[in-house]
């Protein structure tokens, strides 16, 4: 389950929680009050979708995982819109955290 | 009224496609996930340390120090002051305890399957709006309860372990 500003034109923030059996890898949106917002099954994988601050502008991405094929990151209608690239990183693991201390907009 | 009564629930869609490169009922083996699997539910009562390290109740079944009634079968749990005392209540799975280590309210007995992430606070954007606990499962569905009586500005949730 995540909470994340995902829909940058909504006021509110959304939650976002993926199924992780049964019915694994279906994504849903909701908001505060129960309301699904969008649902679609963008990647086949149980992930934590952890909100990032990617574009520094406000609008969150959920982190799916640092998987160069399966991973990256989605947005609010649920599309994959990061790519991580085949640079040898290590994908097992992958957390978002601002390192630079600067919250800027780019 | 702390009732944790569901205020809305939705049905998640059914199995119709294949499960590829994931088992069902294997723990260990399900996707690509960060998250690591476990019944232990990590609980710091802030106010009530006894000392320098913060109390950690092991709810795995063999532990012997499971709060009274809680289940533990998967679930995970969120500490939140829900009711603005000054304390933090905890939801683990489907049940509210406070502090002192009483059951606020509890779905277990309507609820069967375990949830796999739980969350509280108040989003609606109005800061006087009571809390709600949130929780989704994959038989359960997805739930948004009522929390308390009382509205807080801070927001917390739970990062799925199941």
């Amino acid at each position: 389950m995540s909470v994340g500003k995902f829909l940058p034109r909504t006021p509110l923030l959304q939650l976002m929680i993926s199924n992780f059996w049964k019915n694994p890898g279906i994504v849903t949106l909701f908001d505060h009050d129960g309301n699904i917002l969008a649902q679609d099954e963008p990647i086949h994988s149980a992930s934590p979708l952890m909100p990032i601050n990617w574009r520094g502008d406000g609008q969150e991405f959920a982190l799916l995982s640092g998987n160069i094929a399966e991973g990256g990151m989605i947005e609010g209608a649920l599309l994959r819109v990061v790519l991580f690239p085949h640079d040898g990183h290590s994908d097992l693991c992958a957390t978002p955290s601002m390192w630079s201390g600067m919250n800027e907009t780019r | 009224m702390a009732t944790g009564a569901i205020v809305s629930r939705a049905v998640l869609p059914a199995l119709t496609y294949a499960v590829a490169g994931m088992h069902a009922g294997d723990p260990e083996s399900q996707g690509t996930s960060s998250t690591s699997r476990s019944a232990i539910a990590e609980l710091p009562f802030r106010d009530d340390f006894s000392g320098p390290v913060p109390q950690f109740l092991d709810l795995r079944p063999a532990s012997g120090t499971a709060l009274a009634g809680a289940r533990t079968d998967w679930t995970l749990s969120i500490p939140f002051d829900v009711d603005s005392d000054g304390r933090d209540e905890v939801l683990i799975g489907y049940s509210l305890w406070d502090h002192s280590g009483q059951q606020r309210w509890s779905h277990d007995e309507e609820l069967k399957d375990h949830a796999d992430a739980v969350g509280m606070g108040n989003f609606s954007g109005d800061p006087q709006a009571e809390p709600r606990a949130y929780a989704s499962g994959s038989d359960e569905g997805y739930l948004v309860l009522i929390g308390a009586a009382k509205s807080s500005s801070r927001c917390g949730w739970g990062m799925p372990k199941a």
